[in-house]
């Protein structure tokens, strides 16, 4: 009985039925906090007193970041799920949140370099926290390349899965990497314990960019999730009446 | 802040706008790429309803024929 939640949850059918209804309400009130959040980063914030104007990098480059690594820990939990219950779905998400991580870490390391040329004077150095980022990236690479190359997309799910859990650990690298280790990069400026080192224009602005890129990654998820049930549950008689003769 | 010094970013124009660039780009390419990858399932899945189709009807018809014949 308790269970019942958890399997209407993992039913592809379900899923599919209500992020149809849930998606144009995302993808709206992303679109919405993206305009809000250019606006406040772009025209309506000040200046750093050392940085100038590529302050406003930061507007793109940490909600990007924060994505990036939001997403692996999304893809390492449904693979989990996926391996330990053989829940379909959870394999499905996993599946989905592979290429919107990829391209966040591909924006977040882009962005950081375009933000570091000015600033450090180079686009690159090896520390820890780019290093680590960086292979972020080929995790999230390498997750997609060894689903793809399994002729069977179940056995694919499982093998990409344990590379996706054992991956996990570079996370709390990432996080913890400007700690740890002596680098060029600037550690955190909003923490859930500390107030925030910022000003109050520069935070809104932040804050609103942050949940836009966040709501739209999830949004292009569940996108990418509903045409993975399309496509793994085609033999069932409602995907065929959904997708019409 | 007139229009030149909103694009000139107070020398640093460059490095904000092809970091803002290539941010849309990677939106919209997502956007996009979700877009055709459910054109091409959609199209792919009724390609495959009808082949199954026809072969049922295939199907049927040597079976009703056998039927007569046996």
């Amino acid at each position: 009985m308790t269970w019942q939640w958890f399997h209407r949850l993992s039913s592809p059918k379900w899923f599919y039925q209500i992020s149809g209804r849930w998606l144009p309400w995302i993808m709206g009130i992303s679109l919405l906090l993206f305009s809000a959040g250019l606006y406040q980063g772009l025209f309506n914030s000040p200046i750093d007193y050392q940085q100038g104007h590529t302050v406003r990098i930061m507007y793109l480059h940490v909600p990007t970041a924060f994505a990036s690594m939001m997403f692996y820990v999304i893809l390492a939990v449904a693979a989990a799920v996926g391996y330990i219950w053989r829940i379909k779905l959870a394999h499905m998400a996993a599946v989905s949140a592979a290429p919107v991580g990829a391209a966040m870490t591909f924006l977040a390391l882009s962005t950081g370099a375009l933000w570091g040329k000015p600033i450090w004077n180079t686009w690159w150095v090896w520390d820890a926290r780019l290093t680590s980022e960086l292979i972020l990236l080929f995790l999230y690479l390498g997750f997609i390349a060894l689903h793809q190359a399994f002729e069977d997309r179940e056995v694919g799910d499982r093998a990409a899965g344990v590379l996706a859990m054992v991956g996990i650990v570079n996370i709390p690298i990432i996080h913890f990497s400007v700690e740890w280790w002596n680098t060029l990069h600037q550690g955190a400026t909003i923490s859930k314990f500390e107030k925030p080192s910022m000003d109050p224009a520069m935070l809104v602005a932040l804050l609103l960019m942050i949940f836009a890129v966040l709501l739209f990654c999830t949004a292009i998820m569940m996108y990418r999730m509903r045409n993975e049930v399309l496509s793994r549950e085609h033999n069932k008689s409602w995907v065929k009446e959904v997708v019409g003769q | 802040m007139t229009m030149q010094e909103f694009f000139h970013m107070g020398g640093h124009g460059f490095y904000i706008w092809t970091s803002y660039a290539v941010g849309t780009v990677v939106f919209i390419g997502l956007f996009l790429m979700v877009k055709f990858q459910r054109d091409k399932i959609i199209k792919q899945l009724r390609r495959r309803y009808r082949q199954q189709k026809s072969v049922n009807e295939q199907n049927s018809k040597t079976t009703a024929s056998s039927n007569k014949a046996g």
